[in-house]
């Protein structure tokens, strides 16, 4: 019997339960480090979830058809999904290190809560009229010289 | 209180606009309140962590009106997430000071490079005129 190559792209060759066991382990793997760093499981999210083939229970392509989940959502649906996700996720992990005793000043707190507020409305309205991605290259290049730094 | 109010608001208001454009504040918060406020490590993940609940709490309040946010997904995320946030937590709890510091900055390292990486790829293929995640439905 003669086997065809198959030329697929290996995301789309991916069956059965693989998509989900995909999916399950990269939030496994958001939480594990938004639990650990206190950030970046948004991150990890948004740079992981387009390329990964999109699970049964949210494909509409058909049996057997397996598509990257970019297929089904833009670039913002993305990000708006990543924060979604995030943030019952990270008051989790804040509730953790609070019973850990890792408590903020109340006053502190009280500080940021209307500058991070009105900020996160700010750039999610900014978000529909500007192409940020100049922001993006510079705010990319200054954490990974930070990244640098903090290691030495 | 140790935090210099004035440009902590600032500070503040700047790393919340950058996260809602979807720029990222991953660190970025971090790095503000251990190199200028002089904030423990895990002090200022703490801190971090309510930071994103009240930026990203508000951006999301603005997404969900205008993006199709899948609820199917965000659940079926959210279902292993959690464990993993709660494992995450655990493993804090057994590391000192200083690792969490070089991990904290490994993940800045890879961050910052998954972006830029991220944004060059965007660029080329703007270029070559196709979409960077195109929609499909």
């Amino acid at each position: 019997m003669r086997h065809e190559q198959d030329n697929r792209p290996l995301v789309t060759r991916l069956s059965g339960v693989w998509p989900q066991v995909l999916c399950a382990a990269l939030g496994f793997g958001a939480g594990l480090v938004n639990g650990l760093l206190g950030a970046a499981g948004g991150i990890l999210l948004v740079t992981v979830l387009p390329w990964l083939p999109a699970p049964s229970f949210f494909c509409t392509a058909g049996e057997g058809v397996y598509r990257p989940l970019s297929r089904y959502l833009d670039r913002k649906d993305i990000f708006a999904t990543a924060l979604a996700v995030m943030l019952p996720v990270s008051a989790v992990s804040f509730l953790r290190y609070w019973l850990g005793g890792i408590r903020p000043d109340p006053a502190e707190l009280a500080m940021l809560l209307l500058p991070a507020a009105l900020g996160g409305l700010a750039g999610a309205w900014l978000l529909e009229r500007i192409s940020p991605r100049m922001l993006r290259l510079l705010f990319a290049g200054l954490v990974a010289v930070s990244g640098v730094r903090m290691l030495f | 209180m140790r935090l210099p109010w004035f440009i902590t608001v600032l500070a503040t208001f700047f790393v919340a606009v950058l996260s809602g454009l979807g720029v990222g504040s991953a660190g970025l918060f971090v790095l503000y309140l251990t190199g200028i406020c002089g904030l423990a490590q895990t002090e200022a993940q703490g801190l971090n962590l309510v930071f994103f609940l009240l930026s990203a709490g508000a951006s999301l309040l603005f997404h969900a009106r205008r993006r199709r946010i899948p609820g199917s997904l965000v659940l079926f995320l959210l279902l292993f997430a959690i464990p993993g946030a709660l494992a995450g937590t655990r493993l804090l709890q057994t590391l000192d000071a200083a690792t969490v510091r070089r991990l904290f900055g490994g993940m800045l390292i890879l961050t910052g490079g998954s972006a830029l990486w991220r944004e060059l790829r965007a660029a080329r293929r703007a270029r070559q005129g196709k979409e960077g995640h195109g929609l499909n439905l």
